[in-house]
């Protein structure tokens, strides 16, 4: 049951089908990678568990430890554990981070409970010292001119506030320098637990140097053509995509 | 009971009361002069470009007076019921345009010769001074009846000025309230920085109780050569009232000017604001909030008038609109041709919380000068549907969300005024105003 099961998805976005029957487990304790071309429907995949209205599901569904994800709003799929780093943050004007985050925590409050105002903010201070983030950030609003890096960061930070069960992390080493990608790899690795599992989506095998996974897949054409361990990525980077995607049309 | 009614009753649209014996002259004539004016200039009509897009049929005149005087023996509780300054360099209190309790200012402050009290008081003891900026910037924008009628009727008002050098670190705070059915107020603000002073000066107006009023105020604000000042408007009248507001700003040689208009109540609101540059390297921050709900309507008419090189201006406009609610916004950039290197902004944005409220834009522009860097823009739009997506994924609710989102973009125009005394104000009015709207 402490798994993350998806199960024979097919989904579209404006009436065409982009992910055509995906199945995948990823159980706590676990890192799996989602690497595949672009187009081949991995910031869809990450789309449709968090809920977005845009994209269409035909059929199959989304399991958090047993409970279909489907049948949740898209804020109770967060509250319930799941938690989506985006590949490109919104930026929200007039809203700072630590009123966001807040609003955020108290959410998992039950009502008439109120938070801690001092631990919040020590925890989030504590926090945003280990991703290198300085103090003033908590006054700026969420993401407005930030950099490419910054949102990221800003991504693992929230995940680290509100400690999901399940962390799906889409494309979150675009965008970043090596120095940056290696802060938020170290606050990504920080986190990995028996208690949580992640599905980290790139296109790059220079992300899994820095975040390990235990298993890696390969998506094409809204579907899983290979699954294998950390060293398939290896491979991929070395032999490109082309060279499983011409073995899949021999094996059809 | 906290207020009692004195009789006294007098429609606005009979003659004013002339100015007692111990006014100066040049006011008493002011006062009848400007009564001429008002009974010979017409009355704004839909037709005028001015007055496009008004609903002049919610401005109704027949059954208003002048506001009775009320005995306020509980001021305390009025002023506790008010969301105010911290900390304040000084302070008066008007009910229906009358002092209702004495005024303060912090003594360091009157020892440097700062002088913060009220008009009428101001008008006897310091009535050379007063008569130098009383009244001096033209009603440029559609509202010369208005202001004719100010000037004929006003009873009251406070005189701000701060001498040569002089720095306040602390606002000044002016509280009007309004009380009794049919009651009309005229308030006159009248504030003066001098040459390299700087203060901030927060004025509230707001009903006691939720009768029909008419409050027709004028704030002029003169900025001496590097003066820095800033101005908060608050109003929150009734659900019933109406009111005119003319606010011009003068900015002299570097001086640094910022205004912030705050319209929560009224049934029926018209703000015109000009801000005129006049000074060298002078640069003014426009900056406004409404929340209209119901079927309030807040009609804004701005204008920023550089008339110097170098100069720059601001203005941020920001509406969040309910219900069948309705904003109407005409802005003006004027660069005249002296004004070379002048810098011109100029951004009205609208948040549509209903499929059936309504906001109007008409920016423009008219540059005589060359070497301008002008631009204005104004976006309607409802919350965004990207930004609310991003909260929710983070497992905040709907309507918390939409609050988060709404309070945002109000909070955008509250952060340029970079003062922490006037934001915490602002910012708990509106938290106040969201509440009482709730989600819809």
């Amino acid at each position: 049951m402490s798994t993350l099961e998806i199960k024979d998805l097919h989904a579209s976005v404006n009436g065409t089908e982009i992910l055509k029957g995906l199945s995948l487990s990823v159980p706590k304790g676990e890192v799996h990678a989602m690497m595949g071309p672009n187009g081949s429907g991995k910031s869809t995949l990450a789309k449709v568990m968090a809920g977005h209205q845009d994209y269409e599901v035909g059929s199959g569904d989304v399991f958090l430890d047993g409970k279909s994800l489907l049948e949740m709003d898209v804020d109770e799929r967060s509250r319930e554990g799941l938690f989506l780093a985006f590949q490109y943050p919104a930026e929200i004007p007039g809203v700072s981070n630590a009123n966001f985050l807040r609003a955020a925590r108290q959410a998992r409050l039950p009502d008439g409970e109120e938070i801690d105002a001092v631990a919040f903010y020590q925890e989030m201070y504590d926090k945003m010292a280990k991703l290198g983030i300085d103090k003033k950030f908590t006054g700026r609003s969420v993401n407005e001119g930030f950099s490419g890096g910054e949102k990221k960061r800003n991504e693992v930070l929230q995940m680290m506030m509100l400690e999901p069960k399940y962390a799906v992390l889409d494309e979150t080493d675009s965008g970043l320098d090596i120095d940056a990608l290696k802060i938020v790899a170290q606050g990504v690795n920080a986190m990995r637990s028996e208690e949580r599992g992640f599905l980290v989506i790139t296109h790059y095998q220079r992300l899994l140097e820095h975040i390990v996974p235990d298993h890696v897949h390969v998506l094409n054409e809204g579907r899983i053509i290979r699954s294998g361990p950390k060293e398939l990525a290896l491979e991929l980077e070395e032999k490109g995509y082309d060279w499983l995607k011409e073995g899949e049309l021999v094996k059809s | 009971m906290l207020l009692e009614e004195k009789p006294s009753v007098r429609s606005f649209l009979d003659s004013p009361e002339e100015a007692g014996e111990e006014f100066p002259d040049w006011y008493k004539n002011s006062r009848r002069d400007a009564w001429k004016s008002f009974q010979e200039i017409d009355w704004p009509k839909r037709s005028d470009e001015a007055w496009r897009f008004a609903n002049l049929k919610k401005l109704s005149y027949e059954d208003l007076y002048d506001a009775k005087e009320v005995a306020c023996n509980d001021i305390d509780r009025l002023v506790a019921s008010a969301l105010s300054l911290k900390e304040n360099a000084g302070q008066i209190f008007f009910v229906n345009d009358r002092v209702v309790a004495s005024p303060s200012l912090n003594e360091e402050f009157s020892k440097k010769g700062v002088i913060f009290k009220p008009l009428s008081q101001a008008l006897i003891e310091d009535g050379d001074l007063v008569q130098n900026y009383f009244m001096t910037q033209n009603s440029r924008l559609g509202s010369a009846k208005y202001a004719a009628l100010h000037r004929a009727r006003l009873r009251n008002g406070f005189f701000f000025y701060v001498p040569k050098g002089v720095s306040l670190t602390v606002p000044v705070e002016v509280f009007h309230w309004v009380s009794g059915n049919s009651s009309s107020i005229f308030p006159h603000s009248l504030i003066v920085a001098g040459a390299g002073s700087s203060a901030m000066v927060a004025e509230y107006v707001t009903s006691i109780d939720d009768e029909i009023s008419f409050c027709c105020g004028v704030s002029d604000i003169h900025g001496e050569e590097n003066s820095e000042l800033i101005y908060l408007r608050a109003q929150n009248l009734s659900e019933k009232a109406q009111s005119i507001h003319l606010l011009s700003t003068r900015a002299g040689l570097n001086s640094k000017l910022k205004t912030f208009n705050l319209d929560l109540g009224c049934e029926w609101v018209r703000n015109e604001s000009v801000s005129r540059l006049v000074g060298e390297g002078a640069s003014s921050e426009i900056l406004a909030v409404s929340v209209p709900e119901k079927s309030q309507e807040f009609d804004m008419r701005t204008l920023q008038l550089h008339e110097q090189p170098n100069t720059s201006s601001n203005l941020l406009y920001k509406n969040t609109l309910y219900d069948d609610s309705k904003t109407i916004f005409a802005g003006m950039i004027v660069v005249e041709d002296e004004a070379r290197h002048t810098d011109a902004y100029q951004t009205c944005r609208n948040l549509l919380m209903s499929d059936t409220c309504e906001a109007n834009s008409m920016p423009g522009l008219e540059i005589k000068a060359d070497q301008v860097k002008c631009s204005h823009g104004a976006s309607t739009s409802p919350v965004s549907e990207d930004e609310l997506f991003y909260l929710q994924t983070r497992g905040i609710k709907e309507p918390a969300a939409r609050q988060l989102l709404t309070f945002g973009f109000v909070k955008e125009a509250v952060d340029c005024l970079e003062n922490d005394f006037l934001e915490e104000v602002i910012l708990g009015k509106l938290e106040r105003r969201f509440k009482k709207i709730g989600v819809k």
